[in-house]
Order: C-alpha cells, then sequence, then structure tokens
C-alpha cells in the first residue's frame, strides 16, 4: 500500500513531474520506421506532450511540438520540404531542431523566425523501431538489446493505445502468479464448454526475483517442475523502467519478445509488442519476411465492447484498465506474492533520487564498448510454452500480424519443438 | 498574444459572459426553413442554451427553452398544437413566448399556469433560413443582407458543427494569406501525384483591412496582379460580428456567400455555407429551384474519421479545430500578417464595451428605410475563383449540395456560347 501522495509521484509523468522526469532519461520506441514508409507524419503523444514525428523529403525524421507557435494549427497535417515541414495553415517552415526557418509571408528581410522556436526532440533507429529521447543532453545511447540488433531475423510489432497508466502495467510484468490465473484458470473458464486446458494455469510452487544490471529478473517453479528448469535457473526481465523482455526458444531457434510500455500521458500508455524470431539454424529468412518490420493494431474489445477475453494479451488489458485510469494504491492489499510489485516501486523511487542527486539512472548507457550487444536472460524450454508454439502464438497478439500463417509455418513444425 | 484572461474574456459566450452578451445583440440563423418542412421540432443549442424550435399546427414558429419547467422533460419531443406545443410528459401546453397556457391535470380554476413560463426567443425567416434573437428587447431588425434577398437567385445552404470555439473560425476569416498555403499549396501537396496546380496558390504581394459600417473589408493583391483588380479594390468583408461574406461574380451572374459561425457553445461552432447564385439574365431557371432552399451536410472525415483535405472547407475544419477545443492564444506568436486578427480581436473588445455602456455596437440595424437591403462589397473576377466556377464549386462543399449538377448547368453548362469569366 501506498499513501495517496507517494501514489502520485509514482504515477505522473507529464511535463515538470519527477517521475516524468525520470522517464526523460530514457528512449522510448514510437512506433516502426516502416510506418512511415507511404505516409510523411505521425501524431506521437509522449510523457503529456503533443508532438508530430514527420520525414522530410530528404527522408530525414524530425519530432517538434504538434501545434505550431504560430496560430498553433496541426503540424501533422504539414507539407513536408527537403529540410523540414511547413505549417499548413501559413507556411512557416520547421527543421526537425524546431527551429522556423522560413516565414513567406512575413516581410522581406525580417528576423522575427529566428526568434521562433518550437520543442524538438532527437529521434533514433535501432531494430527498425524510431526512438524518441525528452530528456536533458547529451542523450545517453539507445541500449543494444540482444533482440533489436540479433541479424535476419522476422520482425513483429503489434501496438494499441491503453486506457491506464503505465505503472500497472508495469508492476503486471513483476507479478508472477498472475498468469496461473488470468491467462490460465480465467481461460479455461472461458472456453470451459470446449473443456479446454492449458499449461500456463498449472500452480506456482515457487517465485522469486533479483535485481541485476538491467532491471530485475523474476523466477518460477511451478507444480510438476523444478529449480533446474530454465523457468527457474534462467527467468526473463523486466528491464528497468518500462519494458518486459520475455523471450523463447526451441530445439534450434529462438525469438526474442518485448514489451514496451510507452506512457503518452497519465491516463493513456502506448503498448508495443515487438518480437524477433532469429531462423532455426541452417534456414535463412525468406526476403519478403525479413525486409521490413511487420507492423498491425492489436484489437482490444469486440464489436460490442468486450474485452476479447480469450486472448492472453487482452485479459492483460482487461485488469490493467479495470483498476483504474490510475490504480488507487492507497486502497489496495499487498499479499506475499506481491513481493516483486514492492521491489520495482522502490527501484523506482530509488533511481528517481539518484537521478535527482545528478547521477545517471539505472539501465542508462553512455559508453558504446557496453553497448555493442546487451545479452539479456532468455528461458529456452517454458513450462508455459507446453502446448506447444501454435497453441501459444494463437492465443497471443501476434496472431494479428499480417504474416502470422508464415510464422505458423516456418516455427510450428515438430522437430523445432523441444529444446 | 493575449494573456488567459483576455482568452477567456474573447472566447466564452454562455449565458451571463460579456461576449455572450455581445452576440446576443445579434440575429443568428439557427435552422433552415427546409429543415422543418417535414418535422415540428429541432433542437437548437446557442450560446450554451438548450432551446426547441418548434412549428405549431397554424405553421407558426416557436423557439423557447428545451426543458419543460414542470418536470424538465425534452420539448424536442412535444405535441404540436394550433397555438403552441404540448410537453409530451404531462402536456403541459406553452406559445412561443414561453407562456404555459394550458395545464391540463390541474384542478379547473387553477392559476398556477399563469405563474409559469420559460425562456422563448423572436424568430424570423429570411431567403429561407429562421433566425432567432436573444438579446434584450427591443429587438433591431433582421439586416436584410444582400445574399438573402437577390432575386431571381437560386440558393442552397450547408450546415456542420465543429468541434471548436467561434473566434478560432472568424479569425480565420481576418487571415487572407492563410488561402495560399492551406488552400493552394497544401492542395497542392495532397494532389501531387495528379500534378495538379490551383490558382489560389498564387503567394500574396501585398495584404490590407479597413473598418466600414458592418464590419471590416480583407483585401489582397497577388503576385501579377493590378491594384485596380477586385480583390483589392473591393475586398470582401467580416460582416461583424460572425459572418464571413465572399461573394464572386462574371459580368453576367452573381455569387453571395455567407459563412456564419453560431456559437452553440463555447467549444461547438453551428456552420452555416449559404449560396445564393443569381444567374446570368434569360437563363432558364427550374422553377423549384427557387421554390426551396435545400439544406445539406457536408462530409468533413472519411470512414477512418481523417479530414477529406482535398476539399476547401475541409481544409479550414481541420485548422480550426487543431487549433483546440478553445486555442490557447497566450502561446501563439503573431506577426506582420496576423494584423486583420488583432484588428478584429480589437473590434470585439471596442463593440463589447460600447454595448455595455448602452449603445448599439456595430452592425445592429434598426432603420426599416436602412434596412430595405444591406449590400455588401462584392468582388467580380476574383483570382483565387479564376480556375473557373465549377472548379472552385467541386473543390467546395457546394460539391454536396443534392441541387450541385443543376446550378452548376443553369450558371455555366448552358452557356457554351458565352465565356465563364467575364471580368467585370
Amino acid at each position: 500500500m501506498l499513501t495517496v501522495e507517494e501514489n502520485e509521484l509514482l504515477t505522473r509523468i507529464g511535463p515538470g513531474t519527477r517521475m516524468g522526469n525520470l522517464l526523460r532519461r530514457y528512449w522510448h520506441p514510437i512506433g516502426a520506421a516502416d510506418e512511415m514508409n507511404d505516409r510523411w507524419t505521425k501524431r506521437v503523444r509522449l510523457l503529456g506532450e503533443d508532438l508530430v514525428l514527420f520525414k522530410d523529403r530528404s527522408g530525414r525524421f524530425g519530432l517538434i511540438a504538434e501545434q505550431c507557435p504560430h496560430r498553433r494549427a496541426s503540424l501533422a497535417y504539414g507539407i513536408p520540404q527537403a529540410d523540414g515541414i511547413r505549417c499548413p495553415y501559413h507556411g512557416w517552415k520547421f527543421n526537425g531542431a524546431g527551429q522556423c526557418i522560413e516565414q513567406p509571408n512575413e516581410p522581406e528581410g525580417s528576423s522575427f523566425k529566428d526568434k521562433i522556436a518550437t520543442a524538438a526532440y532527437p529521434v533514433g533507429r535501432l531494430g527498425g523501431l524510431l526512438w524518441a529521447y525528452l530528456g536533458p543532453q547529451p542523450a545517453p545511447l539507445i541500449p543494444h538489446f540482444d533482440g533489436l540488433v540479433a541479424e535476419g531475423t522476422i520482425r513483429l510489432l503489434g501496438s494499441a493505445v491503453v486506457n491506464c497508466n503505465w505503472v500497472q502495467m508495469m508492476e503486471n510484468s513483476v507479478d508472477t502468479v498472475h498468469t496461473q490465473w488470468l491467462h490460465g484458470k480465467l481461460y479455461e473458464f472461458i472456453r470451459e464448454k470446449d473443456g479446454v486446458k492449458v499449461a500456463i494455469s498449472q500452480h506456482h510452487l515457487k517465485i522469486g526475483w533479483d535485481e541485476f544490471e538491467h532491471g530485475i529478473v523474476k523466477r518460477r517453479v511451478l507444480v510438476g517442475g523444478s529449480e533446474e528448469d530454465d523457468d527457474w535457473k534462467i527467468g526473463h526481465p523486466l528491464l528497468f523502467p518500462s519494458t518486459l523482455a520475455i523471450g523463447n526458444a526451441g530445439a534450434n531457434w529462438h525469438e526474442y519478445r518485448f514489451q514496451f510500455r510507452v506512457p503518452m500521458d497519465d491516463t493513456h500508455t502506448l503498448h508495443l509488442w515487438y518480437g524477433a524470431f532469429v531462423m532455426p539454424a541452417g534456414m535463412t529468412a525468406p526476403k519478403h519476411l525479413a525486409e521490413r518490420v511487420w507492423t498491425y493494431d492489436v484489437p482490444v474489445k469486440d464489436a460490442a465492447g468486450n474485452y476479447l477475453l480469450d486472448a492472453i494479451y487482452a485479459q492483460d488489458i482487461m485488469a490493467w484498465e479495470t483498476q483504474g485510469p490510475i490504480a488507487d494504491r492507497s486502497r489496495e492489499g499487498l499479499g506475499t506474492t506481491d513481493r516483486g510489485i514492492t521491489l520495482y516501486r522502490k527501484m523506482l523511487f530509488r533511481e528517481l533520487e539518484a537521478m535527482e542527486q545528478g547521477k545517471d539512472p539505472k539501465n542508462v548507457i553512455r559508453d558504446p564498448a557496453d553497448n555493442t550487444v546487451i545479452n539479456l536472460p532468455l528461458e529456452r524450454t517454458k513450462a508455459h510454452r507446453a502446448d506447444g508454439f501454435e497453441s501459444m502464438f494463437r492465443r497471443h497478439q501476434g496472431r494479428y500480424s499480417p504474416i502470422a500463417e508464415e510464422i505458423v509455418a516456418i516455427y510450428a513444425r515438430k522437430e523445432l519443438q523441444s529444446a | 498574444m493575449v494573456t488567459a484572461e483576455e482568452n477567456e474574456l474573447l472566447t466564452r459566450v454562455g449565458p451571463g459572459t460579456r461576449m455572450g452578451n455581445l452576440l446576443r445583440r445579434y440575429w443568428h440563423p439557427v435552422a433552415a426553413v427546409d429543415e422543418m418542412r417535414d418535422r415540428w421540432t429541432k433542437r437548437v443549442r446557442i450560446f450554451g442554451e438548450d432551446l426547441v424550435l418548434f412549428k405549431d399546427r397554424s405553421g407558426k414558429l416557436g423557439l423557447i427553452g428545451e426543458f419543460c419547467p414542470h418536470r424538465r422533460a425534452s420539448l424536442a419531443y412535444g405535441i404540436p398544437q394550433t397555438d403552441g406545443i404540448r410537453c409530451p410528459y404531462h402536456g403541459w401546453k406553452f406559445d412561443g413566448s414561453g407562456h404555459c397556457l394550458e395545464q391540463p391535470n390541474e384542478p379547473e380554476g387553477s392559476s398556477f399556469k399563469d405563474k409559469i413560463t420559460t425562456a422563448g426567443y423572436p424568430v424570423e425567416e429570411l431567403g429561407g433560413m429562421i433566425f432567432a434573437y436573444l438579446g434584450p428587447q427591443p429587438a433591431p431588425l433582421l439586416p436584410r443582407l444582400d445574399g438573402y434577398v437577390a432575386s431571381p437567385a437560386i440558393r442552397t445552404v450547408g450546415v456542420a458543427t465543429i468541434d471548436c470555439n467561434w473566434l478560432q473560425i472568424m479569425e480565420n476569416s481576418v487571415d487572407p494569406i492563410h488561402t495560399e498555403w492551406l488552400h493552394g499549396v497544401l492542395y497542392e501537396f495532397i494532389k501531387e501525384k495528379e500534378g495538379i496546380k490551383v490558382a489560389i496558390a498564387r503567394h500574396h504581394d501585398r495584404i490590407a483591412f479597413d473598418e466600414f459600417d458592418h464590419g471590416i473589408v480583407k483585401r489582397r493583391l497577388m503576385v501579377g496582379q493590378s491594384e485596380d483588380s477586385d480583390d483589392w479594390r473591393v475586398g470582401h468583408p467580416v460582416v461583424f460580428p460572425n459572418i464571413l461574406a465572399v461573394g464572386s461574380g462574371g459580368g453576367l451572374w452573381q455569387q453571395y456567400t455567407f459563412q456564419t459561425r453560431v456559437p452553440i457553445d463555447d467549444t461547438h461552432t453551428l456552420h452555416w455555407w449559404y449560396h445564393a447564385y443569381v444567374p446570368p439574365k434569360g437563363a432558364n431557371i427550374p422553377q423549384h429551384l427557387l421554390d426551396r432552399v435545400p439544406v445539406y451536410s457536408p462530409p468533413i472525415k472519411d470512414a477512418n474519421g481523417e479530414y477529406m483535405l482535398d476539399f476547401i472547407h475541409v481544409q479550414d475544419i481541420m485548422v480550426w479545430e487543431t487549433q483546440g477545443p478553445i486555442a490557447d492564444r497566450s502561446r501563439e506568436s503573431l506577426s506582420a500578417t496576423d494584423r486583420g486578427v488583432t484588428m478584429y480581436r480589437k473590434m470585439l473588445r471596442r463593440e463589447m464595451e460600447r454595448s455595455e455602456a448602452g449603445e448599439d455596437p456595430m452592425g445592429v440595424v434598426r432603420d426599416p428605410m436602412r434596412n430595405r437591403v444591406v449590400e455588401l462589397p462584392l468582388e467580380k473576377g476574383k483570382d483565387m475563383f479564376s480556375d473557373g466556377l465549377e472548379s472552385i464549386f467541386k473543390r467546395h462543399m457546394t460539391a454536396f449540395s443534392p441541387v450541385a449538377d443543376e446550378i452548376l448547368d443553369v450558371m455555366v453548362r448552358h452557356r457554351t456560347n458565352e465565356p465563364e469569366m467575364v471580368e467585370a
């Protein structure tokens, strides 16, 4: 349980808030570069700011305030130029640094434009994603996590806007036992008439958490398992501050998965599910599958407005959203299985204070030597996956990817199933 | 830039606000006659008040508070009577002045009804529109603006609810250069693959603003134009406080356009695009085009919820709405080309103070002699229309009028032996 004040401190991330300042020390993914192939602009709401991502005619990306500082029309409808973007209302031109570089109807020789600048933030590229950094300069490096830099992978990026604060989504990732219920028993209840049973509903015997360089590793032993299993021995990490990394592997292949929770504002979070599939040994990814990041919108509710509760990700979103726009932690009752949550909250408060004392908070990387490849714990055999690749894949958001059937055809083959 | 307080003063129009009080000194269109043809009531929200426009069985219109003063049920579902409307809940009857005429279940002889009134406002018809006056009595005259009374004329009116404050819509009308960008360069960008170029994208050389009896005349000189052009010499007006009048004409025909912005509340605005086309002499005009002023709702967004930016009216709406529900003028950066915006804001302040001092504000007409026709400046041979009437007609909301093709037939297509645009 937290006090109301602590809850506010933990969750509020708009401009000028302490937690917002902490999150501004990190690069956040804002979409796939391939999303911009057929468009010039995309609205980006990030940490309580309305921004527009644009591509100029030279192919460079910029991220600046959405509203033009002149009369506050939206640059999301701007006109791309060789060296920036023009406001659609009166043609003022801005470059990616936010500087006004032309006011075509001002008197010749006017220097008014030199006084006009708007908010602008650097845009980076890694793993086919575009990343934004809203913090103080100098910007750190975008961490080269293994799945983002692996070569020749097939990459998926699903996205959905979740209508709640980011912290309750992150807390879910250090809450080991929820899987048995939310993804196990609830699912079996929903499929009761079909008599469906799933491995993920197996009871937890033991849970554990360890802090490591990049965040928190969480571990579990389910009934029938042992401490020799990858689920316990290796575990999988929460990457501080706002990512879950949960991979998987078969006989001679593996799959990297990241769930990025990108805070849009206090009560909305962009959820990105990134998957990078390494080809089975001896196989090369078909060119058409590997040449781009496959993006798609992940539906949360059906036409009647009900959560699509037969899918794992929608079970999660149901739990997150029903906790409220900002969960009231002054009215919670934490139990012994919630130690991971307490650990994570303390880490946020601790890193916040470290940052305010002038230090780089956890997981801020500045030395290129530390950033060649960051190999993360990767469980090869997970008890949750015992139903096989296809079963899990079709119960999760990847089923909506435009290449779902091609992924299943490659990875669901029997000979790949056991590590 | 204005302070946050000044921005509040300029934009808030609900009951009891100073700007609301100023705007209540004028007649405002609240419906088209055509809308009431097949119905008895229409909800009207104006200046933050919920009203209902109704037609009684004698054909008389009334405009009263939407919610019955008895138990507050909606009179929008009322039952029309010969001399008023009955509440659907308990049958109380009201006339157009808001008096309760009957309470059928009260004891005989009860005088309770005499104590019950609801808001009631005068309405008048002109040019196929229904106007309301919500200010203090005596009401001024409903100004007979030229386009409402020109005859013979083919008329049609488009209507939409815009999700933003009225002021940013009006400021757009004293901002001449936006046309070059929003309707010109942006449009050409959207149509880039087709290589389309339009006259309206031409660069402005000079702009000017002059106050006149009814508001502000704005003038523009495009690169290559002479000062003898109507765009500069005549200009076109913002009719104070909330109408843009932008007509055009060839030598033989005329087009009147009124864009009237009626505040629904602080963050919604009813937008009317009223067009009156005076055909060339001798044109064969089907009678039904003269009998009726058809109303239509031009589309704004497509099935994906995106603005349909290849239309002029949508380009405007995109800008107005993206400025925010109430544009934050404490964070704007006005430049030399925004003189018209500043002038208009000052005029609003000045007229507000004048009306608070007991005078009639600008454009209020009380003398019938001065109200036979209020003639406004009308440019003929506008540069931005030089792609031809049909081209601009189809790029604008007029494309969606139910009589669009018939208007083009009368105005343009049946006159193959005459040049379409003749400089006046």
